[in-house]
């Protein structure tokens, strides 16, 4: 069994003391679930599975089955660590310099990632999976193991699947659907 | 000084986070143990009955980082 890490965000929740436990007797005992600014709801999963599918659908599982709970899960990320140049720099073997004139396009190919936190700071943020695919593009050498990783093409595709399923609860009886469904087939 | 969690891993992330200027509320139910509260209304749900305290503690860790990161940019 591997252990994948990954979030979920969930609609139809607001984490009551009765959602909560409704969850984790659901099996979201491997999870840990927060309540944004913004209002969304987020689960933090580190879920053992043979494969990523099954770590991924058995979560959304639990969570949408959860009695009396009625959550929908909205989107699938891979989990992420936001790191400074100082961090970034350990993690690949460089310098802070070094990182430093990769960002600024001094050295290297260019197209550095921008930072997603404090911008403009003196110690910006960058997010760990756009800089390490940055890495594996141009440099794999200094890419270091870790653990498993969610295939981007598998979570873009179920993205879109519950993008999907989502617009159609909104507008279950949209007049353009049947053409659609014709001219475009899923599976074709 | 917050109150305590009886698992090591978490009980240090709480003094983490209650030293970043999170609040740590026990407000026990069932599984949920409490929470930890930031400013702006987000929060993050603790439990206290714990499959993995080591993955919980990495999960409480994590947020707690990047709304500390938020509150870095609301200040500028």
């Amino acid at each position: 069994m591997t252990e994948w890490t990954f979030r979920l965000t969930l609609a139809g929740l607001d984490l009551t003391d009765a959602q909560l436990n409704a969850l984790f007797e659901a099996g979201c005992d491997d999870a840990t679930f927060s309540l944004e600014r913004d209002g969304s709801v987020l689960g933090l999963f580190d879920r053992a599975a043979e494969t990523q599918e099954d770590a991924v659908l058995s979560a959304i599982d639990d969570v949408e089955r959860s009695a009396g709970v009625g959550a929908r899960a909205l989107r699938v990320a891979q989990d992420d660590d936001w790191l400074t140049a100082s961090e970034i720099a350990e993690r690949v073997g460089r310098t802070r310099q070094s990182i430093g004139q990769l960002v600024r396009g001094d050295r290297g190919p260019g197209g550095f990632p921008a930072p997603v936190a404090r911008h403009g700071s003196p110690n910006p943020l960058w997010s760990w999976a756009e800089v390490e695919a940055w890495f594996q593009r141009y440099e794999p050498d200094a890419v270091p193991a870790s653990g498993p990783k969610l295939s981007p093409d598998f979570l873009a595709e179920l993205n879109d699947l519950l993008d999907l399923r989502e617009r159609r609860r909104h507008s279950p009886d949209a007049p353009w659907r049947p053409k659609l469904a014709e001219a475009l087939p899923l599976g074709a | 000084m917050h109150p305590r969690h009886s698992k090591k891993e978490v009980n240090d992330v709480l003094d983490y986070a209650d030293q970043q200027g999170f609040e740590v509320e026990q407000t026990t139910a069932g599984h949920k143990w409490g929470r930890i509260k930031y400013t702006c209304g987000a929060f993050i749900s603790i439990w206290s009955t714990l499959k993995s305290p080591h993955n919980h503690g990495r999960q409480l860790r994590r947020w707690v980082d990047q709304h500390d990161h938020d509150a870095d940019e609301v200040e500028r």
